[in-house]
């Protein structure tokens, strides 16, 4: 299996008013395409900074990060948002669906960005919503659904554009236990069944045992790196 | 990203915070309203002077007292020096076809019972045949009258009918101040002009006038040449320095004691008059407009701040900045030129109804939309909303999408 994401020596350091806060002390790793790591650590391990680096949301110091055997360290913010666009779909802890917005338009919107026709979002779109069980809820606002319903729509809006790796940051953060299976069900699934590549950043041990390799960050730098032994696989209300 | 997209983005946004949209437009409504409001106001006042100055006609030259100067420089101390003498001395001369003096004065007119105070003019027979006016009943007054100080006097045909009832005026008697006059005849309706209405008018010879009133001089030559306008002037010029003395070899115009003036002068005069006024009620609008650009700027930015989360999330699946900086200038260029459209409905109906008001107190108004007010209206707007736009949005889109996402 090729290697979807490659890093060497990744280093990060933040300058505010000249105080410098190094982030992350140098991490190697890669992660084949299709598998499901999560990535654990508790506040301050650097985690989600290391998600932000990997998603192309924000630029490493030194080292080398090579997405698909592309060094990004090369590219200018429009390719990175044009890259952002095509090969990453991101979850976050708390959803950030348009308010007053239907699901059908919140999960067109990264269409909007691309090159696909007018005409052929709608139907895109729905395809989108179906593998997340919300047909029915199509045109309901967003402010009209629970919890792991919203989370649905926003992994929905995360697959819309075919991307080749799903960043999901705590994405059971904000929901209770039945909702939270509900997205770690479907979050496995797209990586079993479509074989999608799946990063997690969690603070639970729980939730990251849903992957089946678990990074550990500490104080910016990979303290283990394992493949997890007993898998936990999502029951939840079961969607076909 | 589509412009078409871009555009529906912009609306859906301004749409799912529809009370602050409106809000943030009633600024600029209320600015371009001003706009329009004055400009069509200010333009229909300056339609409703030429069209009175142009009752005027272009034939005629008046001869005012006192140098170009003295009219510049209002004063109470006006220098008079036209007399009947120099009536006669124009008269004359070969190239002046008619010649008439004028004299205004207010004075309480009654008879029947009826009092009222009204406009006494003080006139020769030559004035009706300048003015192309015409008697519908009985006779105006002739040269002997004005020679011999006759006490007759013609009504205008409103007054007539109010002292007298239609069609009974002539022969009768009205008393003008203290003394009594016999009615001579009764003008046809001519309506207002030269912003004055005619028709409330009583006409007595000019020399009469000067005795009723203990007057002097007279307070305007009104000339009908039988040459060109320009010729015209320079020869009454002449003639009317020969008869006052006047030595002044280099036509300087402070030195003369009366100065001509011409619908043309008139005319420039109205505009200079009316261009300082429209940039006077333009100039306040304009602050209104810019308040109202300053409040888009505010609400602007706490849109911004407001919507950091939305901002991250559109970088995040693939915009780029100038997405996201064109999508907030549209929304506030949106906002600006619906309110501008807004501004100049309101404002045209507005100056509509305040002409109509005006039409009620004073005749000849007419309701003239400023097609400038209009362009300026949008062009404006439009501007306010790129100019006062473009900061928040920059802002907007200069957000890294890290920290638009850590803000929620």
């Amino acid at each position: 299996m090729s290697d979807v994401i490659q890093v060497i020596d990744l280093k990060k350091q933040y300058e505010n008013e000249g105080v410098v806060t190094p982030v992350l002390h140098g991490l190697s790793f890669s992660i084949p395409k299709g598998q499901f790591v999560a990535i654990m650590g508790p506040s301050g391990s650097g985690k989600s900074t290391l998600m932000h680096i990997l998603g192309f949301l924000d630029t490493l110091t030194s080292g080398t990060y090579l997405f698909e055997g592309t060094d990004v360290s090369t590219l200018d913010e429009d390719s990175l948002s044009r890259m952002r666009g095509e090969n990453i779909g991101f979850i976050f802890q708390s959803f950030n669906l348009l308010p007053k917005t239907s699901v059908l338009d919140n999960v067109k919107l990264p269409l909007l960005y691309s090159d696909v026709p007018a005409a052929q979002r709608d139907s895109i779109a729905k395809e989108a919503i179906e593998a997340v069980g919300l047909t029915p809820r199509t045109t309901n606002l967003s402010n009209q659904l629970s919890g792991g319903e919203k989370q649905r729509v926003a992994i929905a809006r995360a697959l819309v554009r075919k991307p080749a790796i799903i960043f999901a940051d705590e994405p059971t953060g904000n929901l209770d236990s039945k909702s939270g299976a509900q997205v770690m069900q479907i979050l496995q699934r797209l990586n079993m069944k479509q074989g999608h590549t799946v990063i997690l950043v969690t603070h639970e041990s729980y939730t990251a045992a849903h992957a089946e390799r678990i990074i550990h960050l500490r104080d910016g730098m990979i303290q283990t790196d394992q493949p997890v032994a007993q898998r936990t696989i999502a029951n939840g209300e079961l969607i076909k | 990203m589509r412009s078409a997209d871009l555009v529906q983005s912009a609306w859906q946004s301004l749409v799912r915070t529809r009370n602050r949209s409106i809000l943030t437009m009633l600024g600029i409504v209320i600015g371009i309203t001003a706009v329009i409001l004055a400009l069509s106001i200010g333009e229909s006042a300056q339609g409703y002077i030429l069209s009175q100055i142009s009752s005027f006609g272009a034939d005629k030259l008046i001869v005012v007292n006192g140098p170009k100067t003295q009219s510049a420089n209002e004063s109470p101390f006006v220098q008079e020096t036209l007399t009947k003498k120099d009536l006669e001395t124009l008269k004359k001369q070969s190239f002046v076809q008619y010649v008439s003096a004028e004299i205004f004065q207010t004075d309480l007119v009654s008879a029947n019972g009826i009092n009222k105070n009204t406009n006494i003019f003080g006139t020769y027979p030559d004035e009706i045949r300048i003015m192309d006016w015409h008697v519908t009943d009985g006779l105006f007054f002739m040269d002997s009258d004005v020679e011999s100080h006759g006490r007759v006097a013609v009504l205008g045909s409103a007054i007539a009918d109010e002292l007298f009832g239609a069609g009974n005026a002539v022969g009768q008697s009205v008393k003008i101040g203290t003394a009594n006059y016999r009615i001579a005849g009764v003008l046809q309706p001519i309506g207002v002009q030269f912003f004055q209405n005619i028709d409330d008018m009583v006409f007595i010879p000019a020399t009469t006038m000067l005795d009723a009133f203990h007057k002097k001089y007279y307070q305007y030559l009104l000339v009908k040449p039988n040459v060109p306008m320009a010729e015209a002037t320079r020869r009454i010029e002449e003639t009317l320095r020969d008869a006052h003395n006047i030595d002044n070899p280099t036509l300087d115009p402070t030195k003369d004691d009366f100065h001509i003036m011409t619908q043309e002068d008139a005319v420039q005069i109205v505009g200079q008059i009316t261009g300082v006024l429209q940039i006077l009620l333009s100039s306040i609008a304009a602050i209104s407009l810019l308040v109202g650009g300053i409040g888009i700027m505010n609400i602007m930015y706490v849109s911004v701040t407001e919507r950091i989360g939305e901002i991250g999330l559109r970088k995040s699946i693939g915009a780029r900045n100038r997405d996201i900086l064109r999508q907030f200038l549209i929304e506030a260029t949106v906002l600006t030129i619906g309110g501008g459209l807004i501004g100049i409905v309101l404002g045209s109906l507005l100056a509509w109804i305040t002409i109509k008001i005006i039409n009620s107190y004073q005749l000849g108004w007419i309701y003239i939309v400023s097609v400038r007010g209009i362009i300026f209206g949008v062009t404006i707007s439009t501007m306010i909303g790129l100019v006062f736009g473009y900061l928040p949005a920059k802002r907007a889109s200069k957000l890294s999408p890290m920290d638009a996402l850590r803000t929620e």
